[in-house]
């Protein structure tokens, strides 16, 4: 008897009405959670690196931020140093980034542009932009975090101190070396630095010396902590590497020195930008206006990394590990057409793919 | 309308949820694949439209093609280890003790329930070139110089087989478990010996089981993502890697998408040659 009154009760009908009661009932909390978000003035979504650079923003970069200004930080963790744009742009087409700031590579920079997806940033919400180089300040945001591409090696298995690029290629070094597949734009342009005196144009000729190289290469890494990796087991006892993890690595007693190849190195910084449609770009200026004060700043020249803040000062300690304050080694320093590296990007990851499965 | 039919409405009902879910998570993201492969990437801005660009760079590049074809054969070379390694395990574990067998199931098993991280980095303590293996042979004087044991085909190969292992040994036992014993001792009993009863009997009774446990790790290899990079030192690419890189590095959604579809079609044949062979073993 109970079956058959509850098999009359469940129609065609009510399979449909109870599906999208169904739906709207499971959506329902994932709604009012995010409205509940985005009226909040005291939220901030922020992304955060993982491993040690992620310590020294908590440590340095957010949290005093959320004391002096009573403020609530969200974090999301990034996997490696770039944020995923391709997410990021998905979301913001969808009208919910999921951030209030975005550090970007100089070439997200120009995607971020042509795609649309960051806000120009108001100036006069950033007072402290007086005390920043007008080469460190964008219309989407500062430049921070400067750092070097050169090479890192180890003290005492490297003898002497490298000064150029084309020791990677040395038969005594065999077998020790590796060089990045992260940010390969970078190896392809050191490759070429080291043995055509310009980083342009990445071609076959590029690729026969990255095949000259290919025996005594131990590991393409992905990320700064694979290559961490490698040096701590002892794999390799040089590649091209950024100067803060060096820097980082050395404090821990790995014997490591970062040197600038006299062929020329490379100096990066990422833009924080603001996503367009974040939900507190008020609050989002606030941090920038704080972050590159000369407090924080400081602070990060004492991790390892450079500064665009004309009021910090360096110790001779410090100026000797982010080397952007050196203008004798600053000399070797050379540019990067950030336009060439996005727009070849597809074609040289092609060529460094053919190359990978040659 | 009939008791029958009911009784079908009221299962239906207690699906939606997962019905849902599925819809949400699995066919319209899968739709809007569909939509993107056929999208335009140029100048980093990407044109909805009916194009046939990344179908015809998959074919015409010379490098995507090769790569699904390398995936491919690694995922075969895994499949056919796993066998290799997993059969005796299940013919073991189908004639030991309960408690045994617990202890066996929990090793097999055991792969799984540590973070893939960890489990590389535990790989590179013991393959490395300073590694346990590696220390061992030049102290007792075996070798000279480090053995190239990862970073290579070789350890990515291994590292695979080591967590996939127990998707082939779960249904080899299960195939094994339900052959009746009594047929494989009336052939001993009528003289034949280990190795025919094995060939004979055992075998091709457990030929579901291979069948099973052989899809399952070539579809779960065809997608293996993380351990290539961390053991193949990037240098053993696999077609997971080209739709990462391609969607994080050039941000090119539509070719990312062409060749996930190319993933999904050559996984969903795979699937439907196993079904037919089995349903072949099953008719025999």
């Amino acid at each position: 008897m109970k079956k058959t009154i509850i098999n009359k009760g469940i129609k065609r009908r009510t399979v449909i009405k109870s599906a999208i009661a169904a739906g709207v009932g499971l959506s329902t909390p994932y709604f009012f959670v995010q409205a509940h978000a985005s009226s909040d003035p005291k939220v901030m979504n922020m992304y955060n690196f993982d491993g040690s650079l992620g310590e020294f923003y908590t440590e340095h970069w957010y949290k005093p931020f959320q004391e002096k200004f009573d403020v609530k930080m969200n974090f999301i963790k990034l996997k490696g140093s770039r944020v995923p744009l391709e997410k990021v742009q998905a979301q913001i087409n969808a009208g919910k980034p999921e951030t209030d700031l975005m550090p970007m590579h100089q070439d997200q920079v120009i995607f971020a542009e042509r795609n649309n997806l960051a806000m120009e940033v108001d100036a006069s919400k950033i007072p402290e932009f007086s005390n920043y180089y007008e080469k460190g300040i964008t219309k989407y945001g500062p430049k921070m975090v400067l750092w070097c591409y050169g090479l890192a090696y180890n003290t005492e298995l490297v003898k002497p101190a490298p000064t150029s690029w084309k020791v990677l290629w040395d038969p005594q070094y065999a077998g020790k070396v590796a060089v990045n597949e992260g940010l390969k734009d970078q190896c392809l342009q050191m490759v070429n630095l080291a043995w055509k005196g310009s980083p342009y144009p990445v071609d076959a000729e590029t690729f026969k010396h990255l095949s000259d190289l290919r025996p005594s290469l131990v590991a393409l890494w992905s990320g700064g902590a694979d290559a961490e990796q490698l040096f701590r087991n002892g794999e390799i006892v040089m590649t091209p590497f950024w100067n803060g993890r060096v820097t980082k690595l050395r404090g821990e007693g790995l014997p490591l020195k970062f040197a600038t190849p006299t062929e020329g190195f490379f100096v990066r910084s990422s833009v924080y930008g603001i996503p367009r449609g974040a939900r507190n770009p008020e609050m989002a200026h606030e941090w920038l206006n704080w972050v590159i004060g000369a407090g924080p700043q400081k602070k990060m020249v004492e991790y390892g990394y450079g500064t665009f803040n004309k009021l910090v000062e360096h110790t001779p300690e410090e100026a000797a590990n982010v080397i952007v304050s050196d203008p004798e080694v600053m000399k070797y320093a050379v540019s990067e057409d950030f336009n060439q590296i996005l727009d070849n990007g597809k074609e040289w990851t092609d060529m460094w793919n053919k190359w990978k499965s040659s | 309308m009939s008791l029958n039919s009911d009784q079908n409405y009221g299962a239906l009902w207690l699906l939606t949820p997962t019905v849902l879910l599925y819809l949400a998570t699995f066919l319209f993201p899968l739709i809007l694949l569909g939509v993107l492969s056929f999208a335009k990437f140029e100048a980093s801005i990407t044109t909805l439209g009916f194009y046939f660009d990344n179908y015809i760079k998959i074919f015409s590049d010379g490098i995507t093609l090769k790569i699904f074809f390398q995936t491919v054969r690694l995922s075969i070379y895994i499949t056919f280890w796993c066998l290799i390694l997993g059969y005796p395990v299940a013919l073991l574990m189908r004639s030991c003790s309960p408690k045994i067998k617990m202890i066996l199931l929990f090793c097999v098993v055991s792969p799984l329930l540590t973070s893939i991280i960890v489990r590389n980095v535990a790989w590179l303590l013991i393959l490395g070139r300073s590694g346990m293996i590696n220390d061992t042979l030049i102290q007792w004087e075996l070798i000279s110089k480090p053995l190239p044991l990862m970073y290579n085909e070789f350890g990515v190969i291994l590292a695979v087989v080591h967590v996939y292992l127990s998707f082939m040994v779960l249904p080899l036992f299960g195939a094994l478990s339900s052959i009746n014993s009594s047929i494989e001792e009336a052939a001993s009993s009528l003289g034949a010996p280990f190795w025919r009863v094995f060939l004979s009997i055992t075998l091709p009774l457990s030929l579901p089981g291979i069948m099973a446990g052989c899809t399952l790790v070539f579809i779960l290899s065809m997608g293996v993502y993380l351990t290539p990079v961390i053991m193949g030192g990037n240098f053993i690419l696999t077609l997971p890697m080209l739709i990462t890189e391609s969607v994080r590095e050039q941000y090119d959604w539509p070719y990312a998408s062409a060749m996930a579809l190319m993933l999904l079609l050559a996984i969903g044949f795979m699937v439907v040659l196993s079904s037919g062979l089995q349903r072949l073993v099953s008719r025999r």
